[in-house]
């Protein structure tokens, strides 16, 4: 379910709905640093989590 | 009249999940009804069998037909609770009016009113979405509950204008002269006039397995319990043995089982889990009261447009709004109701099963819920109580030629004996004769020809009735005699039969050579040889010692309360692997304060002789220590308790007002579907816990995104439309969740609602998202060069992707303690 949504988000913007809600293609160079960002994001969270969590406050 | 001015007693409570009238209601509930025995009845009680004729305007010949229904029409029908099943018009009012759902009604309007009807269009299948799914589980669980609810019609033989006849226990009325018999259902309070040998099971109403006996006397106001008064009989109680006379003084809500139903439709309980989801509604709620102005003042300022400010405003609110709450609460109840029901559990209340998951106290009653509500005979014995099958001969004799009507504790003495096949050659013996019962002497003896050609006397009765009837006591064959000092010995012996939980009967003969005269009376019953004992219990559930342990080990104690003296159910205790080392007993319940009590409750694991009132306070203290508290029971003085409970949960065997009382009906007499229960209950709100972490830390990262992007980017960060579609495809992503796997270990415990560990995670996790939106902000604004204006949809469709990506990839962080993906899948 998650991967189909994020299907759907990732290819709105080059779809024909795209401008109609005021979206543009991105470029390759954006898609390369997303899937950094992405990546970086899921290690930092869970740290935190496992922090949380070791900390017993979870 | 006032009963006018009462509102009807509402059965199954309202399932409100996020109910917002729940909670304006309860300040305005009224003050419980206490559980009362009208005063008229505590009177005629001390009353004379003809002064209570008198007072209540009747006579021994009964009633006129003008008489009953002139008291009818003021007194109402016997009846003790009104049906009243909501229509779909409640249950739709009570799935709209949720703030969620209001603001987000507000929000759509709002936006179809000034123009904007893409963003109402994309706001109305939220609405619907949520809306809709919940309406359809609950009016299915609605319907259920009222399936369950088939009332059967019971009549009593009334006496009208001096006639005898059949008519609806609802027609009766305050002075009407009733007949019972063995198997009636007791049909209102009533006065015992005339008894012969009654024996009432009013167990549904106290707990106690075995009758007692009603007669007509005049007992007195006494400091005892109301349901022990000796001359009254409950309505809901029904009749074991003999017949008697009565005459009606209360009826309907005036009676015992009237008030207790009034007590139930009072209190609508709010469990710790709709407390949880409420404050959880209100926290985001406040978020956006805060944000919203805020974000629509920065942005109106700094760009100037307050056209396009409010939009995005308003946008920004949907997007904080936990819209999908109220359907994944739902969605995730009523597939665990379906898990349930494939296991044999109805499920009346869906909100219970999370309860169930959450609770770590289960109070149990013992009869009919531990054990089988079936008396057995568990031993019989001799004066030393060793084994000895001449005992049970002597009782086979006894139980089997006795003309009255069989006991309870008759049927168990044939029982066991047909089944262990100790039972003498009965062609050998012919009866001569029979004493039976009554309440002077309270024994029963039959006289049987033995092959001997003698006529033996066997006399049955309550050890204290047997023993001045003896002369000697049998032990080994040789017989001694009954003397002062060995009396306290042999009572010893059996008061330890007593107090190992047993009931225990004597059983008394002797032989004597035939007179001419076949005719024996009560003053033959003298000069007996006490051969023995039976000893009888109601044994626990084959499977009640398997669950208790399957609880224990998951987290839940199990706490025994009942209405029956602490020997039996000391008994019952031990059996099923329960400690008894702290009892509580009802009385000394009354002497304490309620923090005394939970104090105490917190330790005690057996409360014993405790009326239903006590079983709502023991619970009401258990949860005011943070207990999440289950009560298992199946008699009428369980209801209150039922409904008290976060949890209530009965057996299919139960009294129809237990049933309707109860969240949950095992409809199978194995107790292990409860641990079965109470895992399927902390799947369901592990992942309804998933839910609102993601949503509210998700909500609390985009706040600090959204107050930053609007004060340093010269545009709008993203269109209000652009936000309505992230909010969209999140929510369809969200819908997955109910359906979605739970490690192993995270329903290893109860686990409560902890509002401080939820509001860590939000304050830890969110901010984490924050973090990398400026990073992409950065990334669009230094790497793409997105300054100018012109560029505002790049900077726009870049923060979109990497926002809803984020938002649906870290739900699979969230999802689980582990690793995602390595350690942990996602269904």
């Amino acid at each position: 379910m998650t991967s189909v949504i994020m299907l759907v988000g990732v290819l709105i913007p080059i779809t024909p709905v795209g401008p109609y809600l005021g979206f543009t293609p991105l470029p390759p160079l954006y898609c390369l640093l997303l899937a950094l960002t992405l990546f970086a994001y899921m290690l930092l969270t869970q740290g935190v989590k496992t922090w949380l969590i070791r900390r017993a406050w979870l | 009249m006032k009963d006018e001015q009462r509102r009807p007693v509402r059965w199954g409570r309202p399932n409100g999940t996020l109910g917002l009238p729940k909670g304006i209601f309860a300040a305005l509930r009224r003050q419980q009804p206490p559980i009362r025995v009208a005063p008229i009845l505590v009177e005629a009680a001390s009353l004379t069998s003809e002064a209570t004729y008198q007072r209540l305007r009747s006579r021994p010949s009964g009633l006129t037909r003008d008489e009953a229904e002139s008291r009818l029409a003021e007194q109402g029908p016997n009846v003790v609770a009104a049906d009243g099943r909501k229509g779909v018009g409640l249950l739709l009012w009570h799935a709209v009016i949720n703030p969620l759902v209001v603001l987000l009604a507000v929000l759509a309007t709002i936006s179809f009113a000034t123009g904007d009807a893409r963003a109402g269009i994309v706001m109305s299948p939220m609405i619907v979405l949520g809306v809709g799914l919940r309406l359809i589980q609950e009016s299915r669980a609605d319907t259920t509950a009222a399936k369950l609810k088939a009332m059967i019609s019971v009549t009593a033989a009334v006496l009208r204008d001096g006639q005898p006849q059949e008519l609806p226990v609802t027609v009766l009325v305050p002075g009407d002269v009733v007949k019972l018999a063995a198997g009636d259902m007791i049909p209102a309070d009533v006065r015992i006039v005339a008894a012969k040998d009654l024996f009432v099971i009013q167990g549904s109403l106290t707990g106690e397995s075995f009758p007692v006996e009603k007669f007509e006397t005049d007992t007195g106001p006494t400091g005892r319990s109301p349901v022990e008064l000796a001359n009254i009989a409950f309505m809901g109680t029904r009749v074991e043995s003999g017949t008697a006379m009565a005459v009606v003084v209360a009826t309907g809500r005036e009676t015992y089982l009237g008030s207790m139903a009034e007590s139930l439709a009072a209190q609508s309980t709010q469990t710790a889990f709709d407390k949880g989801v409420l404050r959880f509604t209100w926290l985001m709620l406040r978020f956006i009261i805060v944000m919203v102005p805020l974000v629509f003042f920065i942005n109106g300022l700094t760009k100037g447009n307050w056209h396009d400010a409010f939009f995005f405003a308003v946008a920004v609110a949907v997007g904080l709004t936990p819209e999908m709450l109220p359907m994944i609460v739902t969605v995730c109840l009523s597939k665990g109701a379906m898990a349930m029901a494939r296991k044999k559990v109805i499920v009346k209340r869906i909100n219970a099963i999370q309860n169930l998951g959450a609770m770590d106290v289960l109070c149990t009653d013992k009869t009919g819920t531990l054990t089988q509500d079936h008396v057995i005979l568990g031993s019989h014995c001799d004066v030393v109580r060793k084994p000895d099958p001449g005992v049970l001969a002597l009782a086979y004799l006894n139980s089997q030629f006795q003309t009255g009507l069989k006991s309870l504790l008759d049927r168990a003495v044939l029982a066991h004996a047909q089944k262990a096949h100790h039972h003498p050659h009965m062609p050998d013996y012919a009866k001569v004769d029979e004493i039976p019962f009554d309440f002077e002497r309270r024994i029963m003896s039959v006289v049987v020809r033995t092959p001997e050609g003698k006529d033996r006397i066997i006399s049955k009765g309550a050890p204290e009735a047997i023993f001045p009837r003896c002369k000697n006591f049998e032990l080994d064959g040789v017989l001694s005699p009954m003397e002062d000092a060995r009396i306290d010995e042999l009572r010893r012996e059996y008061e330890q039969l007593s107090r190992d939980g047993f009931r225990v009967l004597a059983i008394a003969s002797k032989d004597v050579a035939p007179s001419g005269e076949p005719r024996y009376g009560r003053d033959d019953e003298k000069d007996l040889i006490l051969n023995g004992y039976l000893a009888f219990l109601d044994p626990p559930k084959d499977t009640a010692a398997a669950a208790i342990r399957a609880l224990e080990q998951h987290g839940v104690s199990v706490k025994v309360v009942t209405g029956d003296n602490d020997l039996v159910a000391r008994k019952v205790c031990s059996e099923v692997g329960l400690s008894v080392e702290h009892v509580l007993l009802g009385a000394q319940i009354d002497g304490m304060t309620d923090d005394e009590l939970a104090d105490a409750a917190e330790r005690t694991t057996l409360f014993a002789r405790v009326s239903p009132a006590h079983k709502q306070r023991i619970i009401h203290a258990l949860q005011s220590r943070k207990h999440t508290v289950g009560f298992m029971g199946d008699g009428i003085n369980d209801a209150p308790a039922l409904r008290a409970a976060d949890v209530g949960i009965s057996v299919d065997t139960a009294v129809d007002i237990a049933k309707e009382s109860a969240d949950m009906i095992l409809l199978e007499k194995s107790l292990l579907v409860l641990e079965e229960g109470v895992l399927e209950g902390r799947k369901v709100f592990a992942n309804i816990l998933k839910y609102i972490g993601m949503g509210a830390s998700s909500s609390f990262g985009n706040m600090f995104s959204v107050l930053g992007a609007s004060v340093f980017v010269p545009y709008l960060p993203m269109l209000p439309i652009q936000i309505l579609t992230n909010n969209l495809l999140y929510d369809v992503s969200q819908t997955a969740i109910p359906t979605d796997e739970v490690d192993a270990e995270e329903i290893a415990k109860p686990r409560p609602w902890d509002m401080g560990s939820l509001a860590k995670f939000i304050l830890f996790i969110g901010p984490c998202s924050s973090v990398f939106d400026y990073t992409t902000f950065l990334m669009m604004l230094f790497v793409f060069k997105a300054w100018p204006v012109e560029k505002a949809p790049l900077f726009q469709t870049g923060w979109f992707v990497e926002s809803l990506l984020t938002q649906t990839l870290i739900i699979h962080v969230i999802r689980t303690r582990k690793i995602p993906f390595l350690q942990s899948r996602a269904s």
